[in-house]
């Protein structure tokens, strides 16, 4: 009883003391300018590994499982670095987590793991540290993909250090290809000619779906189609344009898959969509490569009846194709870490679990393959001539060609939240037999305007 | 319940000289006054003043007065929600708390053997979490792979499309149906099991029907909990949410993230990272329900007289 | 504080008398019951009961046919969810493997979330029902001022939807540094305004204002007589807002969510949810379809459990109130 008393008086002073502070509000860099520029340069970086004074850092991730061997291996190897390790769950959850601690602006870790989707979202808010300190664009950013090195800028600041990435794979049911005398397209023309055959000899086949639970899959060819639907410069300039001739031709050219019967428009990853996939309704997947790996163990009976190959191209032939992004994590220093030497090491952990091979090795082994980010797994032919039993393919040399292929003029809205919301609510209703995907698109630039305008950035739609 | 609160000013007036107040019954209420108050009060004064900011991710916070609460009232999305869970109250709860009521009146008849098991079945569905239960009713509409499409395939018809805007109500309906009836019929149940038999068994020997019993006896001496449940039902349809929620994952093409005002608000404060116009909204919608409870309390008053 | 003022031979007559009071109920109950069954049925009272069979037999199988489903597929393999009937069984029952692997997987962490919702529902239950039961005691059965406020004013309130209050309960408890302990779970859920509106009920109907005025002039304090004569009374309202808390707080998704930030202390409703996204986010590579609706057939069977095993308090509670005057 006594402690439960505590409790409450604990809460009843802390309402008062909450009641108090909404009214002074922002605090934390606020009011557009983002997390100075941190002091500490590679050097410092260098240093803090070398060190023998114990630092304390903690640090939440929902892919715990995934991470824990390296962040294991890195405590074994430094042991005066200690990190408290927090599991959050799944990603969305994580988010609301991270959310409220930098609202109450109290339990906020050291660290965080982030997609590369979320992170202008929180670079904005002020929350995370700019890492953008003197020599470590020149010594750290080589050891990264490049397209991946660019997601974790925010205007001129550096705000992570990318983990893993998802290039967009495509995957095809080469049974039922086969049976239908159909080739792997490697255009969207193709695409669209062998879904029409397809389609035509059974009427309850697709050669193809498109994702309605989110925004993943038509972003991400709005994204391979080099659309640019929204630019944005620095921390607070926006600039819309969903209708550019590219994104419209995006949009028409999805109706017409839909109207044709070559994509059907359903959410994903319900029950009646995994009967349909397993039964063969849908004879292809597009999506991160990490989708990969989750056929192994969500349809175990596909297996060798699967093929991955890179995502069709927008162009006229399959060397021009450019690749989008679904998904992909990083990893965040926040301005928790408020002290130089923490923020040294926070980012010298960082870099180590995310490129030094002994962490890339760890994680190839825990449950399956991780696509890292980091180029010491990309360019070493060990992990491309990795035989997939399941596929029965070189997967990974696969998905490194997407991963070189990925188009680098791509911004990424610092309210990507709200945008799959709208996303939902305007354009998903819209993806239909019939339906008007095009005109859905500047609709959807009318809501993401007025939204952005209302959280103070400066936002112009063409 | 309605009766002895209002004959108890009268009574308090009587014997105001003689009785003293029963001080003693305040420490019984205090665990409550403090849980409650620290429960929903307090966060709900300060989500009050929380309306009264606002919050942008450029610029932190500033004091704007009522413009998040007027801007509430004219928000169209609010009453666009508002009418369809009006729509809502008005097909489910009736059908719902029928029956409810139809399964506890047969479960009290005492012409129903091992009433024990019809009993705890029914309620099961109450112990399944909202996820699981949208699981299971994904299955269940599929239009293809699932039952329905299943049944409609082996009857040669087209199954119907359980997740269009026309049904989409109805199919939320019927699973927050599955869902409380077994609770609503506990109730029930347990209400009806304190009747005082020589209520009816008199009328039983002079042998009345059950259906006549439970007409005239049984019904009305429940009539509390009855508008208890229709109380709670209207307050839980002005807040639905987690059927629509969950069934958005099947159906994101019909129910948008402002389905339902609760809805809409859970969106604004999670989503758009808008609590304190969320607090305005969902105060107002709060209010109102607080106004219809209050209208449909006055109208079970009537019939209690 | 009780023993203190109520002299023990008083105390023991009147547990005595109460005792015997509720055994004799029992015993009419038993008899009216036997005499019900005895009763003979005409033709077409054979009739509505075959009829009444019928429909209960309807409406069971309406509560069943989805949880059928839920049966079935534990006993599935991943690949078989997807490729047998939803109401059959696959190829390969693999039932007993799927509770192994449920609780194994990751580490055993299913366990203890198992162990983490009893440790809330039980706390949270057990505690917000005592608390209504006292509170619903006294508004029913004693005069004091403020008693008919506590009840519409609790009413009043839950009209707000619930999502208002957990942005500024977060912020609260953040303050209070009280987040990501099992605390910011069990305190919130203390308040349970249906249980005081249920109780306030239960206790109008159920208990006889004259045995308690009859207690009182024997000299009994009022926390005696709570204990011995309205508590008793209440039992079947108490077992049953009991039951609905704990289903209440077996499933409260929300708040643990936004209050807990370490997988390790979340309940099962979360945890389950964990798995259930899994198939949608990066860096994690497992789909364990399988055991998400294994794990969620052993979450139910707590529950069911917990009513077989309150059934006969509650029966027994009930027949104990329905003999009122």
């Amino acid at each position: 009883m006594s402690t439960k008393m505590k409790a409450i008086v604990a809460a009843a002073s802390a309402a008062a003391m909450a009641l108090t502070l909404g009214a002074c509000g922002s605090g934390n860099g606020n009011g557009g300018a983002a997390g100075a520029k941190t002091a500490v340069s590679y050097s410092d970086v260098e240093a803090a590994l070398k060190s023998d004074k114990d630092i304390n850092l903690t640090m939440w991730a929902w892919s715990y499982d995934t991470m824990k061997p390296s962040v294991e291996a890195f405590e074994k190897k430094y042991p005066h670095i200690k990190v408290d390790f927090v599991s959050t769950g799944a990603s969305a959850d994580h988010y609301t987590k991270v959310q409220n601690a930098i609202k109450a602006k109290k339990g906020l870790p050291d660290i965080i793991q982030l997609e590369y989707d979320a992170l202008p979202q929180y670079a904005v808010q002020g929350a995370l540290v700019n890492l953008a300190g003197d020599g470590i664009d020149e010594n750290i950013g080589k050891l990264y993909n490049d397209a991946a090195w660019k997601n974790v800028h925010v205007g001129d600041g550096l705000y992570g250090i990318p983990q893993d990435q998802a290039p967009v794979a495509a995957w095809y049911r080469t049974d039922i290809l086969k049976q239908y005398g159909i080739e792997i397209p490697t255009t969207w023309d193709e695409y669209e000619q062998a879904g029409i055959k397809l389609h035509k000899a059974d009427p309850t086949k697709y050669l193809g779906f498109i994702d309605t639970s989110g925004n993943r899959q038509f972003i991400q060819m709005l994204h391979a189609a080099d659309a640019t639907p929204w630019t944005v410069d620095g921390l607070k300039d926006i600039t819309l344009n969903l209708t550019n001739d590219k994104s419209k031709k995006v949009a028409e050219f999805t109706q017409r898959l839909i109207d044709e019967g070559v994509l059907a428009a359903v959410p994903s990853g319900t029950d009646e969509f995994n009967r349909a996939f397993a039964d063969g309704k849908y004879a292809s997947w597009i999506d991160g490569s990490w989708r990969g790996g989750l056929f192994a163990t969500g349809n175990p009976e596909l297996k060798g009846k699967l093929a991955a190959a890179l995502p069709p191209s927008w162009g006229s032939s399959a060397d021009d194709v450019q690749v989008g992004e679904a998904g992909g994590s990083l990893l965040s220093v926040t301005t928790t870490a408020d002290t130089k030497e923490k923020q040294a090491a926070a980012l010298a952990f960082i870099n180590w679990v995310n490129s030094d091979p002994e962490s890339i090795d760890a994680f190839q082994t825990v449950g399956g393959s991780l696509f890292c980010a980091a180029k010491s797994f990309q360019s070493d032919s060990k992990y491309a001539e990795v035989d997939d039993a399941y596929f029965g393919q070189k997967v990974n040399e696969i998905y490194f060609k997407a991963a070189e292929k990925i188009n680098t003029n791509w911004s990424i809205l610092p309210y990507n939240n709200q945008m799959d919301s709208d996303f939902k609510d305007i354009v998903v209703p819209q993806m239909k037999e019939g339906g008007d995907i095009s005109s859905a698109l500047a609709k959807f630039q009318d809501k993401l305007k007025t939204y952005g305008t209302e959280q103070g950035f400066n936002v112009t739609a063409k | 319940m309605t009766a002895a609160t209002a004959s108890a000013p009268a009574k308090a007036r009587k014997t105001k000289v003689k009785e003293r107040q029963d001080w003693i019954g305040i420490p019984f209420c205090l665990p409550y006054v403090i849980v409650f108050l620290f429960g929903t009060i307090i966060p709900l004064f300060y989500a009050l003043y929380l309306g009264f900011f606002k919050q942008q991710m450029i610029g932190g916070s500033s004091f704007v007065g009522f413009a998040n609460y007027l801007k509430a009232l004219k928000d169209t999305l609010m009453w666009t929600g508002f009418g369809r869970v009006f729509l809502y109250f008005w097909i489910q709860t009736p059908l719902m708390l029928a029956l409810a009521l139809m399964a506890a009146l047969m479960l009290d008849s005492q012409r129903i053997r091992h009433i024990a098991i019809p009993r705890i079945l029914m309620f099961l569905p109450y112990a399944v979490p909202g996820v699981i239960a949208a699981m299971m009713w994904g299955y269940i509409y599929g239009n293809d792979y699932g039952l329905f499409g299943q049944v409609a395939h082996a009857l040669g018809v087209q199954a119907p499309n359980m997740f269009g805007s026309q049904l989409m109500l109805f199919a939320i309906a019927n699973i927050a149906t599955w869902c409380f009836m077994g609770y609503n019929m506990l109730i029930y149940y347990s209400s009806l099991r304190v009747i005082p038999e020589e209520l009816y068994e008199s009328a039983r020997i002079d042998g009345a029907s059950e259906l006549r019993i439970a007409w005239s006896v049984k019904i009305p001496q429940i009539r509390g909990s009855v508008m208890m449940t229709l109380l709670f039902s209207l307050i839980g349809s002005f807040q639905l949410f987690n059927e629509p929620n969950v069934l958005k994952t099947l159906a994101p093409e019909t129910i948008n993230s402002s389905y339902t005002p609760n809805m809409y608000t859970y969106n604004l404060a999670f989503t758009s990272q808008d609590a304190n116009y969320a607090a305005a909204v969902s105060l107002i919608v709060g209010i109102i329900t607080m106004v219809l409870v209050a209208i449909v309390k006055a109208i079970g008053n009537r019939w209690d007289k | 504080m009780s023993a203190a003022t109520v002299s023990p031979r008083k105390a023991s007559r009147e547990e005595k008398l109460a005792k015997q009071d509720w055994k004799n109920r029992q015993r009419n109950m038993r008899r009216a019951e036997k005499a019900a069954q005895r009763l003979k049925l005409t033709g077409r009272q054979r009739v509505m009961s075959w009829l009444l069979h019928i429909i209960m037999a309807v409406m069971v199988i309406y509560c069943l046919v989805p949880l059928l489903w839920l049966v079935f597929s534990s006993t599935k393999t991943n690949s078989g969810l997807y490729n047998s009937p939803g109401l059959w069984f696959a190829d390969q029952n693999v039932f007993f493997q799927n509770i192994h692997d449920t609780f194994t997987f990751k580490d055993g962490v299913y366990p203890r979330w198992l162990l983490n919702t009893i440790l809330y529902a039980v706390a949270a239950g057990l505690g917000s029902t005592l608390i209504a039961t006292f509170a619903g005691y006294a508004v029913a059965t004693m005069r004091f001022p403020g008693r008919n406020w506590l009840l519409w004013i609790t009413l009043a309130f839950m009209s707000i939807p619930g999502t208002v209050i957990t942005v500024p309960l977060f912020l609260m408890y953040s303050q209070a540094g009280l987040v990501s302990t099992p605390w910011a779970v069990i305190l919130p859920q203390l308040s349970n305004p249906f249980g005081l509106y249920l109780m306030i009920i239960y206790a109008q109907t159920s208990i006889p204002i004259s045995l308690l005025e009859a207690a009182k002039l024997d000299g009994a304090s009022q926390w005696t007589i709570f204990w011995k004569i309205g508590f008793p009374l209440l039992s079947p309202g108490f077992v049953t807002v009991l039951l609905f808390a704990l289903v209440g707080v077996w499933n409260n998704y929300f708040l643990p969510l936004i209050m807990l930030q370490d997988t390790k202390d979340y309940p099962l409703t979360v945890g389950l949810n964990v798995w259930l996204k899994m198939g949608s986010d990066t860096s994690v590579k497992e789909l364990p379809n399988n055991l998400i609706l294994t794990g969620s057939l052993i979450a139910i069977v707590p529950l069911i459990i917990c009513f077989l095993f309150l059934q006969k308090y509650w029966q027994s509670g009930l027949a104990a109130g329905s003999v009122k005057q």
